[in-house]
């Protein structure tokens, strides 16, 4: 599980483009299937590695995309979760990934206290 | 004091929070490709030929070096991950080529950073192919480009021949998926055709390649594969 050293990384993108560690509402990721890295490890360690390094408790938002499959028997352009799964317009097992393998760091919305 | 901003108001009634989103879009492993590309860089002009070795702990991949490394000698070189102890890269220097060990302490995976760091401490001239053994995972090192050319998967035949799609984000990354352990084929009920039509369904042109680190059988082949993969000119 190389989860954690995946949130130090988001951690050291953010500070690299703010400048120092800073309160943050919300990061926002995009993560395929094929990545390699678990959604799931990832949101239970994340804001306790954001906190610890001083950016707040931070809400972890992911838009989890699907594997994108081209099917070279039938031509026809599909979407699944798992790649255990046959094309459903034809049942074959011949195939192309086109995309899945997302690991992006889309946002990171900071929370700046202003006086009233 | 205020303990939202360190102002010296005393109370946080008196401040709101603004919320300010900043697009960044940027790949989560950025600084990673970075020292890949760097990586990469420093291999072509060395001209040599790099490959990350991945597979499950136990499959022999250090075995399979130590095939490797009686054949090519010094036309080989290793840099190999584990996460304690320097046995393996002991077993390769034994076998006859140099092979340095990092050390990951913990970490499951090797990233580029610290291979990078590894390869002015290898005498690289007369070396055609370098090969980095990754940590025994097949999950984790498929997110880390190294800067090697090809990524490629060793699988045994004890494992059993399901593997290929439950670990589908190595499976869909490599161009050479070698099938060792073949001596023991017989003694198990692993389906080889099943292997590599699920690989070739997540890597449509990977080669595959049946050895036996043990008795040397298919291990040529596999030389001949990398030197044509590669244009080595070993003999």
């Amino acid at each position: 599980m190389h989860e954690v050293s995946i949130a130090e990384s988001i951690l050291d993108l953010i500070e690299r483009q703010i400048g120092a560690p800073h309160a943050l509402a919300e990061v926002e990721l995009c993560i395929g299937p094929l990545s390699g890295v678990s959604a799931e490890s990832l949101e239970f360690c994340f804001t306790t590695v954001a906190h610890e390094r001083g950016f707040g408790k931070p809400v972890l938002s992911i838009v989890r995309t699907d594997v994108v499959i081209h099917c070279e028997s039938c031509q026809e352009t599909y979407a699944v979760d798992n790649l255990m799964s046959f094309c459903p317009h034809c049942n074959s097992w011949k195939r192309t990934i086109q995309s899945g393998d997302e690991l992006q760091l889309v946002s990171a919305s900071l929370i700046e206290a202003s006086h009233v | 004091m205020c303990d939202e901003c360190g102002c010296a108001h005393p109370s946080t009634m008196f401040l709101k929070n603004r919320i300010r989103k900043i697009d960044l879009k940027t790949p989560i492993l950025q600084a990673n490709q970075d020292y890949a590309q760097k990586n990469r860089m420093l291999f072509a002009q060395y001209g040599i030929h790099v490959i990350n070795l991945i597979s499950s702990p136990g499959s022999g991949k250090t075995t399979l070096l130590q095939t490797l490394a009686a054949k090519l000698g010094q036309r080989m070189a290793v840099i190999v991950g584990d996460l304690q102890t320097d046995r393996d890269a002991v077993r390769i220097r034994a076998a006859g080529c140099q092979a340095i060990q990092i050390e990951t302490q913990g970490a499951c995976h090797l990233d580029a950073k610290s291979v990078g760091e590894q390869i002015p401490l290898l005498n690289l001239s007369g070396v055609e192919l370098l090969v980095i053994e990754n940590v025994g995972n097949l999950v984790c090192p498929a997110s880390y480009d190294l800067g090697e050319h090809e990524k490629v998967v060793l699988l045994s035949v004890t494992e059993g021949d399901d593997k290929v799609l439950k670990y589908p984000s190595i499976f869909s990354r490599v161009s050479t998926m070698v099938l060792t352990k073949m001596d023991l084929h017989p003694h198990v009920d692993f389906d080889l055709e099943r292997a590599e039509l699920e690989c070739r369904s997540l890597s449509p042109q990977v080669k595959s390649l049946q050895v036996s680190a043990k008795t040397g059988a298919g291990i040529d082949a596999l030389i001949e594969h990398l030197q044509t993969r590669n244009s080595l000119q070993m003999n």
